[in-house]
């Protein structure tokens, strides 16, 4: 899809200006080298779905920690850790709740492990 | 480094594996998988530790293990792996190749097969009489039945289609053979340690992951589907919108807006989503709040509860003046 020079133009304004107010932060984490990947995907779903609003991939890809109205910057760090945390389990459900469910039968036995299994099947069948 | 030798900032020069900063999950999953599978492998071995005391306990063991293994290959094969296909997540090439036959070995498949199989086939003839990774089609277009494409898509269709196409073909045999001899060289791993243990978690766990997760997962994505044309631009495939799903899931309920734009990134599909929301809506796409799994639980069963599957999400509902609500499957 073609994007006009002038929209373009000022959504990768807006990028650039989120990504230098997230920079401080970021490379106190030592998180640097990544920022301009990140912008490289930013551009290129932006050009890839020129026809929506240039502002709602800037505030998906905004930190939560950003709309504290304190600025406290130690619990923006706390809660982004959290956050990332939170993500790689969930991300990782699957295989993380295998690997328990398997080497649980350690504890409660391999019949448990079966009950546990069907149980957890058939509640993604029924929800998921 | 630039690869090119041209002036980079300083910035930029650091060195980065990854292509994106989220394809760590993927790393992350797979190593998972691989620990999942070195567990069972090795409380089989161990018996006494995992409470087997003779047959019954034995079989509960194994039925415990391979289904959760075989639910986690799926996922790990038809989503994650999926994914790296079309948009590789590091940035070498050559660890993109590696890394993808250390990946799709554990699903039972060669990974160039499985990529060709996908990209080449699925993608670029979706839902044409060459798509042969869909279910075959009845005489009125509808797809053939649930379990029979299940039961009869892998390996043995499968087979048939990737000889014709791949070691067949003169100028992919070779390829094709050599990746072959690298799947074959790491998949029988667990045959030199206990060919038993093999068969009973390694390749039914292959088998449970590519015939009910992978299989269902293709049926469901693409039942009640017709082909892009310019009347129907987004009735190719179907949008699960489930947020547990697409969380563990790697985003696959954005399928159609995946196969609008095979290369964007899977993190990204929420967002993309939100930007054609109004396009899906004006186009009639099919929207439904649950995941894979519910969809597949209501296309397997009898006619009463596959008609469910039609139901509309209601947020994605056309609005037209005057009219009447529709109530779904009368």
């Amino acid at each position: 899809m073609q994007v006009g020079t002038e929209e373009r133009s000022d959504r990768h304004a807006a990028t650039l200006f989120v990504w230098e107010a997230e920079w401080p932060e970021r490379q106190r984490c030592g998180d640097s080298s990544w920022i301009f990947a990140e912008q490289e995907w930013l551009v290129d779903l932006s050009e890839m779905t020129a026809s929506s609003d240039a502002t709602s991939a800037l505030t998906f890809h905004l930190p939560q920690a950003f709309t504290f109205p304190n600025g406290d910057k130690t619990n923006m760090t706390a809660r982004s850790l959290l956050s990332h945390a939170g993500l790689v389990f969930g991300r990782s459900f699957c295989p993380l709740s295998a690997i328990v469910i398997i080497v649980g039968a350690v504890l409660w036995g391999p019949w448990v492990s079966l009950a546990i299994t069907v149980l957890a099947l058939s509640a993604a069948m029924r929800f998921s | 480094m630039s690869r090119d030798g041209g002036d980079v900032s300083p910035l930029s020069s650091n060195w980065r594996i990854l292509a994106h900063p989220q394809d760590v999950h993927c790393v992350i999953f797979h190593t998972a998988c691989l620990v999942a599978y070195a567990c069972a492998f090795w409380l089989y071995h161990h018996p006494k530790l995992a409470g087997v005391t003779g047959p019954w306990s034995r079989a509960a063991f194994v039925i415990a293990s391979a289904s959760l293994l075989g639910w986690i290959t799926g996922i790990n094969v038809g989503v994650n792996f999926h994914n790296h296909s079309h948009r590789g997540i590091f940035t070498s090439a050559f660890v993109n190749r590696w890394f993808g036959r250390f990946w799709t070995f554990s699903g039972g498949w060669p990974s160039f097969f499985w990529e060709y199989s996908h990209v080449t086939v699925h993608h670029t003839r979706l839902l044409s009489n060459e798509d042969w990774t869909l279910p075959r089609k009845n005489a009125d277009g509808s797809f053939e039945d649930f379990r029979r494409y299940v039961f009869l898509h892998w390996p043995w269709r499968c087979m048939v289609h990737l000889r014709r196409d791949l070691i067949s073909r003169r100028s992919l045999r070779g390829k094709s053979l050599r990746e072959f001899a690298i799947f074959l060289a790491l998949w029988s791993i667990p045959f030199w340690f206990d060919p038993i243990m093999a068969l009973w978690l390694w390749v039914f766990p292959q088998w449970i992951a590519n015939a009910w997760v992978m299989g269902s997962g293709m049926y469901v994505q693409h039942a009640g589907c017709i082909a892009k044309s310019p009347e129907r631009p987004v009735s190719h495939s179907n949008v699960f919108l489930s947020k547990f799903f697409n969380l563990t899931m790697f985003n696959i309920g954005y399928h159609l807006e995946h196969h609008e734009h095979p290369r964007v990134h899977w993190s990204e599909l929420p967002e993309l989503h939100n930007r054609l929301k109004k396009d899906l809506i004006d186009g009639g796409a099919h929207v439904v709040p649950y995941g894979n799994y519910h969809a597949s639980f209501l296309l397997a069963g009898p006619p009463q509860r596959r008609i469910r599957f039609t139901e509309q999400h209601l947020g994605y509902t056309r609005e037209i003046p005057g009219a009447l609500p529709i109530t779904p499957g009368k």
